[in-house]
């Protein structure tokens, strides 16, 4: 028995040059090597099978050509791979990161080029025990070097990915702040980033800026949301979203299919969603700006909207307030003392017992003035409306069929309305 | 346990998800959950709180949860109305109910008023655009006050009308739930008055408590109102 297993053991020096012969052979091999890990990458690995691009597929053959090349020559020479030695993959790496291939693909691909590497090995090994004991020799250099490219590859994905990132973040801070000083960067990769963002120097625009709500939120929440913004696709192009101190500023372009309203609709969606999901935003969206030379008036218009919303957080679009409200909402202490005081204390005291007169006189305003059709909508009865717009006057001394006084009533509710969040829209 | 508990647990757990509807006009659980504590902070500053008596003549509208959620959050008995506007009807009952303010629906005032003269009640108006006036600047009450099982949530205004606590409204609620098969996706279309407290029992409390949509009937919101 002992001798028979003393025979079975092959002489190291068989086993030597039977590792050496199949690392011979598969070095003479490795184009039709690597095209077979190809193969093997793209049908276990959706994301490459998808790939139609020619110049991709024609790199990650030559990237697994060379990575085979490499693993192997660096085993016959019995050297240690060094960073230098594997300088491609970091290159391919970056180049994968900006293609959008997700990282765990990208790293799943050196298994399964493993995987086929591994085969190979087994298979030029034969059925000699030499060539057993070689093939089994190699597997740990082989493992090694995997793991060290694939970790490598890792690394250098990773770190383009979060320059990438940063990068992008600081072009789009420029490029917020060339356009809210109503510029448009002339050249350069600010001028294709504005561009990209569907913006143009006569394009025309909108400004939303969006604090948070309620709770103070922190920075994570407001970049979670700047990032939900963003993705909503507020126009046919990507949506310039910055994240600027406390607040987030978003510039959508308008256009074909994209007008204000669409927009501010799009706007309420997200701010509800947002809201669902513990995030309540208050937002304010601006009048259209007839181009970049508009975007500090519309960035002053937007921010001064938020000063209707709700403390809860809500929408506040201009698009849809009309003029009439708009001066409200921007009138100082003096239109307020110029309200005449018997009207001022009636609406007072009508508010305090839940604003049924306020409410007659607004929809007697909506009815054109209709007593019956105001009635209507109301639910009461016309004489019930009558005996309201009779009240009304003897209490503010002003004829509601008369357009001066009623515009005047109309303006005091609105005066009123613009002091009390969530009142005026 | 006051059964108001209910509201602010489903707006925590479903803020967007519509509590009641009427038409076009939405309300959802958060709106509801904030109507509600800003009623009962102005029921607070008026003295208003556990076991004192608030009459609420209300039609199926909104409106109606947003107060009747409002009455129980402060601790209050909501004593119901029919919403009839007819100060003969009303007079009586008002006295009846022995509330010192009465919450009403806007196309009820002259009649209200003119129960109400010599009353001693106070009475607010519930106009839908002028809500946000009525309570702006009032502290919202966040918590919902503690109330006992066996403490009296809610009564239909009138003699011989039967008080109800917050213990009954939970079991009826959860009966109905049962028996519909009630979840949060569901829908429970409200035809009976929710002055009545089987209503707000089996439909509006179920609703609430399961996270569930009521949905209010469109038919003009008063009887008798032409």
């Amino acid at each position: 028995m002992v001798s028979e297993a003393v025979a079975a053991v092959p002489d190291r020096r068989a086993v030597a040059a039977e590792r050496s012969r199949i690392l011979l052979t598969l070095l003479a091999d490795v184009d039709r090597l690597a095209e077979r890990g190809v193969a093997a990458i793209r049908a276990e690995i959706p994301a490459y099978a998808a790939q139609d691009d020619e110049r991709f597929g024609a790199d990650v053959l030559d990237q697994v050509a060379r990575n085979y090349r490499t693993d192997l020559t660096a085993i016959l020479e019995e050297h240690e791979v060094t960073l230098e030695d594997i300088a491609f993959v970091r290159s391919a790496a970056m180049r994968r990161a900006r293609s959008g291939l997700a990282l765990e693909d990208y790293i799943v691909a050196f298994r399964v080029g493993h995987s086929v590497l591994w085969d190979a090995v087994v298979e030029a090994a034969g059925e000699t025990s030499a060539g057993h004991e070689a093939a089994l020799s190699l597997a740990t250099p082989l493992m090694r070097y995997d793991n060290f490219a694939s970790s490598h590859a890792a690394h250098a994905y990773v770190e383009f990915q979060q320059y990438a990132i940063a990068d992008a973040d600081r072009e789009r801070r420029d490029l917020l702040e060339h356009l809210l000083a109503g510029e448009l960067p002339s050249e350069g990769p600010l001028l294709a980033a504005a561009r990209a963002f569907g913006l143009g120097a006569e394009r025309r625009m909108l400004v939303a800026v969006a604090v948070g709500a309620g709770q103070t939120p922190d920075a994570d929440a407001r970049v979670a949301a700047s990032a939900a913004i963003a993705r909503t696709g507020l126009d046919q192009a990507r949506t310039l979203v910055v994240v600027r101190q406390a607040e987030i500023v978003a510039v959508p372009a308008l256009g074909v299919g994209a007008g204000a309203e669409q927009v501010c609709a799009l706007v309420e969606d997200l701010q509800a969603r947002l809201a669902a999901q513990g995030t309540p935003l208050a937002l304010g969206i601006s009048t259209v700006a007839e181009g970049v030379g508009e975007l500090p008036r519309a960035y002053a218009e937007a921010r001064a909207a938020l000063e209707c919303v709700d403390e809860g957080g809500g929408v506040a679009a201009l698009p849809r307030f009309s003029s009439f409200h708009y001066l409200a909402l921007r009138a100082d202490a003096t239109a307020h003392r110029l309200t005449s005081p018997r009207v001022r204390a009636f609406l007072d005291e009508d508010r305090e017992r839940g604003g049924v007169l306020t409410a007659t006189i607004r929809a007697f305003a909506d009815a054109d003035l209709n007593l019956r059709a105001a009635a209507d909508a109301l639910q009461i009865h016309p004489n019930t409306a009558q005996y309201r717009v009779r009240r009304i006057e003897e209490r503010t001394g002003l004829c509601l069929r008369r357009v001066s006084d009623l515009f005047e009533l109309l303006v005091a509710i609105a005066l009123d309305d613009a002091r009390i969040p969530g009142a005026l829209r | 346990m006051n059964a108001a508990e209910a509201l602010p647990a489903t707006a925590a757990s479903a803020p967007a998800r519509t509590a009641v509807r009427l038409g076009d006009e939405v309300l959802s659980y958060r709106a509801l959950d904030r109507a509600s504590a800003r009623i009962a902070g102005l029921l607070i500053e008026r003295g208003l709180q556990d076991g004192r008596h608030v009459a609420l003549a209300l039609p199926n509208v909104p409106a109606f949860a947003q107060a009747y959620y409002g009455v129980l959050r402060a601790g209050c008995v909501a004593v119901t109305l029919p919403a009839l506007p007819d100060a003969r009807v009303l007079r009586p009952l008002l006295r009846a109910a022995g509330a010192p303010l009465l919450i009403a629906w806007h196309a009820l005032a002259e009649a209200v008023d003119a129960s109400a003269t010599g009353s001693g009640v106070d009475c607010v108006f519930v106009a839908p655009r002028e809500l946000p006036r009525l309570l702006s600047g009032v502290a919202p009450l966040a918590a919902v006050r503690p109330r006992a099982d066996d403490d009296v949530a809610t009564m239909a205004a009138g003699k011989g009308a039967v008080p109800r606590s917050h213990g009954w409204l939970r079991e009826r609620a959860l009966a109905a739930i049962g028996e519909a098969g009630l979840g949060g996706d569901g829908v429970v279309a409200c035809e009976a008055p929710l002055w009545d407290p089987a209503a707000q029992a089996g439909v509006l409390h179920a609703a609430v408590s399961a996270g569930a949509t009521v949905a209010l009937d469109r038919r003009p919101v008063l009887s008798g109102a032409s």
